[in-house]
């Protein structure tokens, strides 16, 4: 009887629990936007686009939807419950802004997307002045032979190059609160016959964005960071020798009332072209010269904007009273000593040692 | 005719093979009973014609000459010993002594269900006696002590506690005694029934014992200070208690270097976890948390479940049901007729069912990993745990996820570490005791 | 030797692992709101205030013997007996309350949005309860086998979210004004110290040594730093302020590419679930033991059912995460006196039950 009533109560509990699968959603009978579009709209506040890949037996097509409201949240809904099975943005991997918002500024974008707890933060944030539809349908075409083209463009490991400046989600959002650190978010445009074109890149301070600066100098800012693999091609009054490797010493201190950021980069490089007739010192000394011109006017630019995209307000933290951080960007940076020394050293010639 | 012949010949209608013959002993006719299905009747009769009685001799002759003991016709279970009875029909007194037996054994054979290459061959087999000298010719130590016990309740089954008493955790010999003197009144048939001596939860999941019947392994037990119970017609023996290792380690594992060793056990362990965590995780995976999944994957996931009409959770389950079936038909079949079934069950239903669009191909790929996993540890009767936990896994990921996935193998580790036989843990890696100690 | 080695471990283990779980759950957004900056000042001042409440614990059960607060207090009389314990009780139901229902919260944020929170709460209820009737030794078991399983998850999720960190972001370190010490906001983030009650009930159940006691209060005083700095090193320190979870969305930023995980937050909620279900298994046991000890008609089996049940209508009565917050730091001084009371009651029944020891000894 115990025993009986035992099961009974058993096959109870299992009764009661069976329905209780709130979550099955197979993940086939969901969508997975990969890109999601911020614009604004003609009618509603924003415009907003989501691409969308859709397996189609072995193969995936790309799918884009647009939907104006008034808050992002609104429209994503309204695309959602188009669309005959249910979003998961989980798989976010660029957010693009368009330049107006940008420029506008994306605080409340950001904070919605952090808030939402549905993206993911280490989706990758760009801004494009183009027509949004029209981006993505050009990039919808990439992703339908390579469902993971979009996510190569950016990673290290397959097709990002070192000029390309990353701007996470997360990283954008403590930039945007942060008092001593801007991010650049990168400007990307359709190429012509490949998938993404890297323009250049938006400058920002805190949530808006104040100009742009060209490939070259995102170069400049991605070394400034030491984020670095691989090489790329500089030319010298013809010679051109490849970056294989950088080393960037900071130190920052106050010097009569102003900040000063001393600044010595150790770059290595390998000769690959040598038309000129120079020889190595001559091209070392030239290089190095050259960039630390380069980095005098990048850092020109980025004062007068203000914006602090090279983080240096970071080697402050600890030189400033707390209650003085907050004044960094507007009172101090403008005011930044810069002494720039770049030191180059070609490491390698190639197989031959002249021309 | 006396009685004694009467109460014999009365049951004799019930027991066909009990047989009652008149034989003339020295001076005197005798009946002699006994169980021909026991008994070798013939050598039993030569045995008695041959032990140098006289034609004179009279019954306390023939009494002393034959080893007999005094009989009752109540005592009829000597009979099942194998005894034959000499009754003196006349004066209606007996005596029983021990007949010719009859083989009902087979020869010592070589391992069915733990063969493990380059190791001995030498297996238990049912006799109790057989399986003690096994054990004493494995180790031939002076410190084997075997006690034994009877279980007498409708049947009668003799069983010995063997240990080496220099090796042995007292605790846990003494727990053990008790257990078995308490339960000399019982009937002995079974696993169960051992597990109700012990005081055991039957609705337990994992057993007390350990069974092997590799000698070996039974002796490196009891070097660990565990006891041996072994049970009269029972081809193995059952190591008390059961211990996490015995899941994971082997006593063959340690013909290996060290290193070896360990990795072939993490192996194992490795395997339980698959074959526990697999199929739970897959249906977290791609019905409830997807976003866990990379891009790419969960990509390749959905467009091989396109027009799959169930959903995942009860795809798997419906799959391991079949598996389980698959399995459970092939382990009684003749080997040239399982191999067919497996082949059918396998290959015909498992490429049918994925063409037909019943189930992803995905699935089976877990599924068989799972399954093949289930069976990369030891051994065998270890893995039905295994296989039921795995489809309470199941069914807590196709509700919570990975959550829920997660959960319950916080449950399985609690109930690993609850167990406690003998006052010695299931995990008793865990615990400040060493056994024996 | 393994077991040997379990012998002296099992105490601190079983101390780190509570502490994972209250340290891993809400104790870096606590500590964040503490401070303006240089958080590492209450942090040390948090370790320093845990140092001594734990010596003079330990000091006073060594001398005790194996006991536990039941054992000693009950001599006491009803009253004082009644006094000590009852408030004990209720702290100690606290923390499971708290724990399962910030678990709950963070699983409906994280994996499970559609589920209801009754339906987590209760099977996370059920899990406690059984874990909570395997028997004191089992408990430790479990503790042991989840900690050696889940901590190095731990140490991997944290290791993996070290690339996104700048370390310049956790500047400015020193903090001159102090200011955690007004308004008892450093008694808010004292929560964290709570496992070290729990050593009371440990006696009659393994060896508990003072000096792998203090080694473990080594590595968890690291823990106390890098979770709160993490966070600020990722983020920065005015967007870290801004989040209720902020261990759980650093490890959100993480992207590594050779699992086939995407999320490195699911290791962290892994980990974190065998943290929180091993404190509060052991407060559960250990609640329901010490009311048995006092009431000892009631069967302990059913005084667990009864607290479990308890601490599934208490955490469901919470209606929103910012009443959480509330709760958390309304229990402050209530949690403040336990704190000080029970070390030093402690102390002082450990020195009276020696020296009777002693004079017993003496006498014979």
């Amino acid at each position: 009887m115990m025993r009986l009533s035992r099961t009974l109560l058993l096959l109870f509990a299992c009764v009661i629990i069976l329905p209780g699968c709130w979550n099955i959603k197979d993940v086939n009978h969901r969508v997975l936007p990969i890109v999601m579009g911020i614009s604004y709209g003609k009618v509603k506040k924003y415009r907003i686009h989501v691409q969308i890949p859709l397996p189609v037996s072995r193969k995936l097509i790309s799918k884009v939807y647009y939907r104006e409201a008034d808050t992002i949240s609104k429209a994503l809904n309204e695309i959602d419950s188009d669309i005959e099975a249910g979003i998961d943005f989980m798989h976010l991997q660029l957010v693009l802004f368009d330049r107006k918002v940008a420029e506008e500024g994306i605080r409340e974008e950001m904070a919605y997307m952090i808030r939402s707890q549905h993206m993911p933060t280490k989706a990758l944030v760009a801004i494009t002045s183009e027509d949004m539809e029209q981006i993505l349908e050009h990039t919808g075409e990439s992703i339908q032979t390579d469902g993971s083209a979009l996510l190569d463009f950016f990673n290290k490991n397959a097709g990002w190059s070192p000029e390309i400046n990353l701007a996470y989600l997360w990283e954008t959002f403590g930039a945007i609160h942060s008092d001593t650190q801007d991010i650049t978010i990168p400007i990307l445009h359709s190429g012509k016959t490949t998938m993404l074109e890297f323009l250049g890149s938006g400058v920002m301070s805190k949530e808006r964005m104040m100009g742009d600066i060209t490939r070259e100098q995102s170069l400049l800012v991605n070394l400034f960071y030491e984020l670095f693999q691989g090489s790329v091609v500089q030319v010298i009054r013809q010679a051109s020798v490849a970056i294989v490797d950088c080393d960037n010493h900071i130190r920052t201190f106050w010097r009569d009332q102003r900040p000063v950021l001393r600044m010595h980069m150790d770059i290595s490089l390998h000769l690959i072209e040598n038309n000129g007739g120079l020889n190595e010192q001559q091209i070392e000394a030239a290089f190095s010269e050259d960039m630390a011109k380069k980095y005098k006017q990048l850092f020109k630019q980025l004062q007068s904007y203000p914006s602090d995209a090279l983080g240096t307000g970071d080697h402050f933290r600890n030189k400033l009273a707390f209650d003085k951080l907050k004044l960094w960007r507007e009172t101090y940076y403008p005011q930044l000593v810069t002494e720039i020394a770049v030191s180059s050293r070609i490491t390698n010639t190639g197989d031959i040692s002249g021309n | 005719m006396g009685t004694y012949v009467d109460t014999i010949k009365s049951k004799c209608r019930t027991q066909h093979d009990l047989k009652i013959e008149q034989l003339r002993v020295g001076s005197i006719t005798m009946w002699m009973v006994g169980y021909e299905s026991i008994v070798n009747w013939e050598e039993t009769i030569a045995y008695i014609s041959n032990c140098g009685l006289t034609t004179e001799a009279a019954y306390e002759d023939i009494y002393v000459h034959l080893l007999g003991q005094e009989w009752v016709p109540e005592a009829l279970d000597v009979l099942l010993q194998g005894k034959v009875v000499l009754i003196d029909s006349d004066a209606d007194r007996a005596f029983s002594f021990q007949g010719k037996p009859k083989t009902l054994e087979r020869a010592i054979d070589k391992a069915e269900n733990e063969t493990m290459p380059f190791s001995s061959a030498l297996v238990f087999m049912e006799p109790l006696t057989t399986n003690i000298g096994i054990l004493r010719k494995t180790i031939h130590s002076p410190y084997l002590e075997v006690e034994g016990y009877q279980f007498k309740g409708i049947g009668t089954r003799e069983a010995s506690l063997v240990y080496l008493s220099e090796c042995v955790d007292k605790d846990l010999l003494e727990a053990v005694r008790h257990a078995l003197k308490k339960a000399a009144g019982q009937d002995l048939r079974n696993g169960q029934d051992l597990i109700r001596f012990f005081g055991y939860n039957r609705y337990h999941l994992v057993s007390p014992y350990h069974k092997t019947e590799i000698p070996g392994q039974a002796v490196a037990s009891m070097m660990n200070g565990r006891v041996v119970l072994l049970i009269d017609g029972e081809p193995t023996a059952y190591v008390l208690p059961l211990l996490f290792s015995d899941f994971i380690a082997l006593d063959w594992d340690r013909q290996l270097p060290l290193f070896v060793m360990t990795a072939l056990r993490s192996l194992r362990l490795l395997s339980i976890l698959i074959a526990l965590m697999t199929p739970g995780l897959y249906v977290a995976l791609v019905s409830v948390n997807p976003e866990t999944l990379r891009i790419e994957l969960a990509l390749s996931i959905a467009s091989s479940r396109i027009g799959i009409p169930l959903p995942t959770f009860l795809e798997m389950l419906l799959l391991l049901i079949i598996s389980e079936i698959i399995i459970e038909a092939t382990q009684r079949l003749p080997k040239s007729i399982a191999a067919a079934n497996t082949l059918i069950g396998g290959i015909v239903l498992g490429q049918a069912i994925v063409d037909a669009k019943l189930v992803s191909s995905l699935v089976i790929i877990v599924l068989a990993s799972s399954i093949t996993a289930n069976f990369a540890f030891p051994h065998y009767l270890n893995t039905l745990v295994v296989r039921i936990l795995r489809t309470g896994i199941i069914l807590l990921s196709g509700i919570f996820g990975i959550f829920g996935l997660f959960a319950s193998f916080i449950g399985v580790c609690y109930y690993a570490c609850s167990l406690q036989r003998f006052g010695v843990p299931f995990m008793n890696v865990l615990s400040p005791k060493k056994l024996g100690q | 030797m393994i077991n040997r080695w379990v012998a002296v471990m099992t105490a601190p283990i079983f101390f780190i692992a509570a502490h994972c779980s209250i340290l891993f759950a809400a104790y870096s957004r606590s500590m964040l709101h503490a401070t303006e900056y240089g958080h590492w000042e209450p942090v040390f001042f948090n370790i320093l205030i845990e140092l001594a409440l734990l010596l003079l614990l330990l000091l006073g059960l060594r001398k005790a013997g194996s006991k536990d607060y039941a054992d000693l207090f009950l001599p006491l009389g009803k009253w004082i007996s009644t006094a000590l314990l009852v408030p004990l009780v209720a702290f100690l139901m606290l923390i499971p309350v708290l724990a399962i229902r910030f678990f709950a919260e963070l699983m409906i944020i994280v994996f499970i949005a559609s589920s209801p929170i009754h339906a987590i709460l209760a099977f996370l209820c059920l899990l406690m309860l059984y874990g909570a009737s395997i028997g004191p030794q089992g408990i430790m078991r479990a503790s042991t086998l989840l900690t050696l399983i889940n901590f190095p998850i731990l140490l991997f999720a944290i290791g993996a979210c070290i690339p996104n960190a700048t370390f310049v972001k956790v500047f400015p370190l020193v903090n001159a004004s102090m200011d955690f010490l007004a308004e008892g906001k450093l008694f808010i983030t004292l929560f964290s110290i709570c496992p070290f009650l729990l050593l009371g009930m440990l006696p009659p159940i393994c060896k508990v040594k003072i000096l792998p006691i203090l080694l473990s209060l080594g590595v968890i005083a690291l823990l106390y730093v890098i979770i709160v700095y993490i966070p600020i090193s990722i983020y920065g320190l005015n967007a870290a302020k801004l989040m209720y979870f902020p261990l759980m969305t650093s490890f959100d930023s993480v992207n590594i590419s050779w699992t086939i995980f995407d999320r490195i937050s699911l290791f962290y909620a892994v980990a974190l679930l065998a943290f929180v279900m091993t404190i509060s298994t052991f407060t559960l046991y250990s609640s329901a033991l010490m009311v048995h000890k006092m009431i000892p008609v009631w069967r302990e089996k059913y005084i667990r059912y009864g607290l479990c049940l308890i601490v599934y209508i208490l955490s469901l009565v919470i209606p929103s995460w910012n009443r959480y917050i509330e709760i958390f730091t309304a229990d402050t001084w209530f949690r403040l006196a336990i704190y000080i009371v029970v070390p030093i009651a402690v102390f002082l029944r450990g020195g009276f039950i020696e020296r009777q020891e002693r004079k017993r000894v003496l006498s014979k």
